[in-house]
This record gives C-alpha cells, structure tokens and sequence, in this order.
C-alpha cells in the first residue's frame, strides 16, 4: 500500500510543482457519483493563472484558473470499492473581497472499481467469500459549483458533476453526482491577488 | 409499506432507492428469524402446499420431530419455486429466481451450523441497461450503479430446496391431492381433498397463493371469520409470466425494460433480461419477466406457442429482425394458467399491509393457521419471506 501512495503523493507534488504555488489549498470533500455512492476525495488546488477584467459595472472582476489533482474512494455498497485519480482545470469568476466564487471546471480521471462478480456462501455458517474483479475506467467530466474562499484557514465547495465513465474493455456509462467538503488554505493569503493584479 | 409500495414511491421521488432496498436488506444482519421454541406438541399437523412456505413448515416441523404431512395439489413439490434442468446447460429459474437479500439468507432459511457445504452464487449488476421508448432503444448504463442483486450461479431456488430441505421428510408429501375442504368444526380438522380422501389432523397450515383462496376453490366448514375473507379478499395477485429464449448471438443488453427504464419499471412493463449473465456458460438465454397487467395480454393467450410468437414480435420489432434470424429454442412459464397457482406474487394490500397480515396471521380455533409470501411482513413476495412466514406459522401452531 506504501508503493501506491507514494506515487499518488509524487503526482500531487509533480502537478503542484509545475503550478504556481500561490495560494495552494488541499481539499477534503465528500464525493457520491451517482448521489448515493458514499466516498471521500482529498485535494490540492494549485493556482497557474489570474487576469483581471474591467467590467462595464462598478466592480473589477478577476479570472482564476487553477488546477486540482485528487484522490479519492468510493463504495457501490455491497458491490464495489472505487479508488480515484483525477485531475481538473478549475475556472473561477470572482470580484475583489468577495468569498462566494462560482467555478466551473473540466477533469479527467482515473477509476479503478474492486468489483464482487459473485461468490459462495457457506450454508452452515452463512460466511461470505467474494470474487472480486477490477474494472478499469476513465472518468472525463465537467463540473459546476461554487466554493467559498477561506476568510483565514477554512474555506467550502459544493459541486456536481456529469460526464461519462468509459470502461477499458467494460461497458461505458453516464457518469454524475455531487462533491461537497473544505478547504483549507495552505498558504498566507496575498492581499494583491484580491486586487486583480496578475502575477 | 410494501416492499413494491416503497419501490414505486421511491420511483415516484425520481431517485434511485428502489435498488438501496436489496442494498438495505443485504446490510441487515439477518434476514430473517429462525424460531426456536419448546413444545409438548404431541398431535399430527397437517400443511397445505408443497411450495416455499409449506417446505419450509415441514423442515421445521421435522427438526421437531412432529408427525406432519404435506399435501399437494400438483404432482411436483416447489410451487412458485421451479426450474428447466435441460434447457441449456444450466439450470433455469422457472419462476422465483433473485435472492432478493444477502446470499447468507439461505444459511439462515437452514439454520444448520453443523451443515458443510456452500453455494456458487453471482452478484447481479447488470452492466448494460436499455429502455425501449418510443420506437427507440435508449442507454442507461449508469442504473448498473443503482442495481445488484444476488443469483443462483450453478444451481436454482428448486435445487436449493430439492438438495437442503426436502430430503429431510420427502416422503410425507402426498402429490395429485387438491384440497377441497378444510373442516375445522370438530375436535381435529378433516382435509378432504377432491379425490374424497379424508386427511385429519389437530391442526393445520394452509400455505396456498392468494389467488386460491381467493377463488374459493378451498371451501371452508364453518366459513372462515369475516375478517380473515376480507383481508385475503384485500390483496391483490397479478398475473405473471416467464419466458427463456435461447439465441445464437447475444444481439441484447443486459437489461431492457419497455417504456422506459425507470417508467418502465415503475408500471410493471415487461422486463427482458440476460438470463446467462455471469453464468459459466457461453449459451445467450434472453428472459423476459413480466407480472400484473403487462403480463396479461401474453398469459390470456391461447397456448405457449402463441406467447412465444408474441414475444418474438416485440423482439424482432425492437432489434430489427434479429431475433428471428438468431432464434433457437424457448420455454415458456405462464404463472397464471398453473392450476393452483394462478398468478404471480402479492402485490398490494388494499387495507394496509401490516392489519391485513397481521389478521392472517391471527389462528382460527387454534387449529388453523395461514402462510405465504404474501404473509411475511418484512420479506413480501420473496423466498425467504415464504419460508419466514411457513416457519412462524409452525411456531404459532405448535410452539408454548
């Protein structure tokens, strides 16, 4: 399990190397594909852009992108154990001062599903032992939501997602559900990136 | 609320709760209850039915050692539980066929720990999911996210009972014998069956389907407590077919309902589905399953020819003649014209689900008593739930 874990931490840090590094947060979500599938994502935002816009109103709006790569677990209860390795490119319209950021975003995926094909049950002891397969999918998506910025540490995102779960030699299928959690942010908040200025 | 009332409210939400409910029930501990009792029972019981819940009556009433039979009306045991040995190679559930709970359900059915041995069974996700609308076949793949349920891998709900429960007292089952009246006005009950063979015993189980005693082809002296009329009156049993067809291409998705998959099953439409799924097997078997009034425009048909022909139309419009050009052989199960069984499982209780069984439940002179599928509260229209309401009528009949 030590293998697998490094790699996943190599990839988060390979992502959050290439990106700029200012301000960086890690996530902790709630993740349920499907809305009912019960499961957990932890990530790491790395901010690679920002450009100001004048709008024609009074305020000045500023466009974020940052990119998000994550891991996760979910479970098919009774069915299967999912292990998550996705990445997105988060768009975000916010104004100076303002906490409340709609975002949308665009994510790719690994899944890999611990799938019971079946089994055998003891008829005197009702013991269960299981078949399991692994199926293997890619995960495109698009997701819309909102996150609120962390006024000092703590931040929070609400975010649902459709996209498509295509199976490596199993049948693809429609893929949505909903993702909720904190952030928290790793790193002191620069007051100039609140004010538009582009890095 | 029933299992099929909270399957269709949870449909009407426009969610996906009615497959959590197989997900519930694997989740509970145990399934069902095994009663153990003591009794100073020393009088002869007799069961009326040989399908799942009168089994399940004279496994019980063997591990006590009662003096019992078991009289049946058809010249085979299982009821509503039955199986095609040769159709293909292997056996096909002919009517129940999902283990619609934890596959540790069947070591609780036998409740025998010193028992060595196990069974193969599959978990049931279908992987592709099509409804037919509108002339169109539309994908719904993702569903496979929301459904799974438990099957037999190699063997069947009959071979269950034939392998486990049955050789325990086959020999006090009494075939050929429909029961046409149950006397209970003297000291023991009289059976009498329309042969005029006289049974008696000091009580008796009737474990008929609904639809028979709703048919009164069972008289009853004296007639039964208003009460007890009207609730077995107050359940409704529709019809209920099953069709296999073997193919020689698989040219179908895993599931396919009409009308949509969630309307579809919402309103009962006729559900075809891979019957060979996750089988060890390379035959391609299509099932159709199909209960209440989509059933009955096939089981009102004149023979099992003319459903096959029927059935075959739907599937030749819908694949565009692949059917015809890939068809092998079929066996057709029409539930509803079984002589003594005439349909498919309860369905609904017009006065609530829990008084009706609650007053079925209920003796009649301490002599007679009642079981069914129909009558298990938790476990409606399933196996278990037989076998669950056959061993607690034992446990009213006979228990201190």
């Amino acid at each position: 399990m030590t293998k697998p874990l490094l790699v996943l931490l190599a990839w988060m840090v390979g992502i959050g190397a290439w990106a700029q590094n200012d301000p960086a947060s890690l996530s902790v979500g709630y993740f349920a594909p499907y809305g009912i599938q019960l499961g957990g994502k932890l990530g790491a935002s790395f901010q690679v852009g920002q450009w100001p816009q004048e709008n024609e109103a009074t305020a000045e709006r500023i466009h974020k992108l940052k990119i998000q790569p994550q891991v996760g677990y979910f479970t098919y209860p009774q069915v299967q154990h999912n292990f998550v390795l996705n990445c997105e490119a988060v768009y975000l319209r916010t104004r100076p001062g303002r906490r409340f950021t709609p975002l949308a975003s665009v994510g790719l995926g690994y899944w890999m599903a611990r799938q019971r094909q079946g089994g055998s049950v003891n008829l005197g002891s009702g013991e269960i032992t299981y078949d399991v397969e692994n199926l293997h999918y890619i995960t495109p998506t698009l997701n819309i939501g909102f996150e609120i910025a962390p006024k000092k540490v703590i931040g929070y995102y609400l975010k649902g997602f459709a996209g498509r779960k295509i199976g490596l030699g199993e049948p693809s299928a429609g893929l949505f559900g909903l993702e909720a959690g904190l952030t928290f942010q790793l790193t002191k908040k620069d007051d100039t990136n609140d004010t538009g200025r582009v890095h | 609320m029933t299992r099929e009332e909270f399957i269709k409210k949870s449909l009407a939400m426009g969610i996906g709760l009615p497959f959590l409910t197989s997900i519930i029930a694997a989740c509970e501990k145990e399934v069902i209850e095994f009663p153990e009792f003591s009794t100073s029972f020393s009088g002869k019981v007799l069961v009326i039915g040989a399908g799942a819940s009168g089994l399940a009556a004279g496994y019980l009433l063997s591990r006590y050692n009662v003096d019992f039979e078991i009289i049946e009306a058809s010249p085979v045991y299982g009821g509503r539980v039955k199986r095609a040995s040769n159709f293909v190679d292997f056996p096909i559930d002919l009517g129940a066929e999902w283990i619609h709970a934890t596959p540790a359900v069947l070591s609780e059915i036998l409740n025998n720990p010193e028992l060595d041995a196990s069974i193969d069974f599959i978990t049931y996700n279908p992987q592709t999911l099509k409804g037919y609308r509108d002339g169109r076949l539309q994908p719904h793949n993702y569903a496979s996210n929301f459904y799974s349920e438990i099957k037999f891998k190699s063997t069947t709900w009959f071979g269950f009972f034939e392998q486990y429960i049955v050789p325990h007292f086959e020999d006090k089952i009494i075939y050929n014998q429909p029961v046409a009246t149950i006397d209970y006005s003297g000291s023991k009950v009289a059976v009498t069956t329309i042969d005029d063979t006289v049974y008696e015993a000091d009580k008796v189980i009737v474990t008929a389907p609904i639809k028979i005693l709703q048919s009164d082809t069972i008289s009853f002296v004296p007639a039964l407590p208003a009460a007890k009329t009207e609730a077995i009156n107050s359940i409704s049993m529709g019809d209920g077919l099953k069709v296999f067809i073997e193919f020689k291409e698989k040219f179908y998705p895993d599931l396919m309902v009409l009308g949509g998959l969630i309307e579809g099953l919402a309103n009962d439409n006729e559900i075809f589905y891979d019957a060979a799924f996750r089988k060890d097997s390379n035959r391609h078997v299509l099932g159709l399953f199909t209960i209440n009034e989509p059933a009955s425009k096939y089981t009102t048909l004149d023979s099992d020819q003319a459903i096959v022909d029927a059935v075959m139309e739907v599937l030749d419009d819908i694949f565009e003649g692949k059917a015809s050009e890939n068809y092998l052989q079929h066996v057709v199960q029409n539930w509803s014209k079984e002589p003594y069984i005439q349909g498919s499982y309860s369905y609904t209780f017009d006065n609530g689900q829990e008084e009706t069984v609650n007053t079925l439940n209920e003796a009649v002179n301490n002599k007679l008593y009642f079981a069914g599928e129909a009558l298990s509260l938790e476990n409606q229209a399933t196996v278990h739930g037989a076998c669950e309401s056959g061993y607690a009528a034992v446990g009213r009949a006979i228990g201190q």
